[in-house]
């Protein structure tokens, strides 16, 4: 892999079906809003060796979901948490998330929230480019996603912050890091699992 | 039966220790290989689970 710049980093991996699943929906996402992809999924991406059922997404807002949800609909995919597009547009603005996956399977799928916390706007704002051979997907920026996974601190989330940590070390930026341990108020977690490979 | 919680309690913290040092190796054996090499290895795993 190769940092293109700060916003940008080029995969060169074999695709598996979960990176493909991602490409083609973030593909047709991309087309109705700005979005980032954050948590378990960016960990795998860059060759964490575990599975997800949901890819987690923010959004900034659809000028036109009808259209979105038409897109969607015709290329094979379904709103798994209601029938209409209207009602699902709905429940985005209440401030729930919607989940899209391939028509008649369950998993995986793209569960999709609008922005709603500063942590998300941050996301979206920094996110990073990852290219694919066969698309691009934009991910949160990693010192945030670090940290936010500490704040979950489930074991499979503390793996995933070791794993990306491990990764991406000499890229990061520390002091942005250390911002939103304090922020997050993990700096416990942090130095017990992460800080101790500085 | 009986049920050990200590034992089991050293057990998951051990077994949890093992997986990060698990998680170090493969993190330093993606860095000192191509991004072909390591993917195709996950690909067999993500496919066969997906």
């Amino acid at each position: 892999m190769e940092f293109v710049s700060g916003k940008a980093i080029k995969l060169g991996k074999v695709e598996n079906e979960l990176d493909r699943f991602v490409v083609e929906l973030a593909r047709i996402l991309e087309k109705h809003t700005d979005y980032a992809i954050v948590s378990g999924y960016v960990a795998i991406l860059f060759g964490r060796n575990r599975a997800s059922e949901d890819i987690d997404v923010i959004v900034r807002g659809f000028s036109d979901f009808g259209r979105f949800a038409r897109e969607i609909l015709g290329n094979g995919y379904w709103i798994m948490n209601h029938d209409e597009p209207e009602g699902a547009c709905r429940m985005l603005e209440d401030g729930l998330a919607i989940r899209i996956a391939k028509k008649g399977t369950w998993e995986p799928n793209f569960e999709i929230k609008l922005t709603k916390m500063d942590t998300d706007r941050y996301s979206l704002e920094n996110r990073i480019r990852v290219d694919l051979e066969s698309g691009a997907v934009f991910i949160g920026p990693l010192e945030l996603g670090i940290a936010f996974k500490l704040f979950l601190s489930g074991e499979k989330d503390i793996e995933d912050a070791r794993f990306l940590y491990g990764l991406f070390r000499e890229h990061l930026d520390m002091g942005k890091l250390e911002y939103f341990v304090r922020r997050l108020k993990v700096k416990k977690p942090y130095d017990k699992y992460l800080s101790w490979k500085k | 039966m009986r049920f050990d919680l200590n034992a089991l309690k050293e057990y998951k913290k051990r077994n949890f220790e093992d997986r990060l040092r698990f998680i170090d190796s493969w993190v330093d054996y993606i860095k000192s290989h191509t991004d072909v090499e390591w993917s195709e290895q996950q690909k067999m795993l993500i496919n066969k689970k997906s």
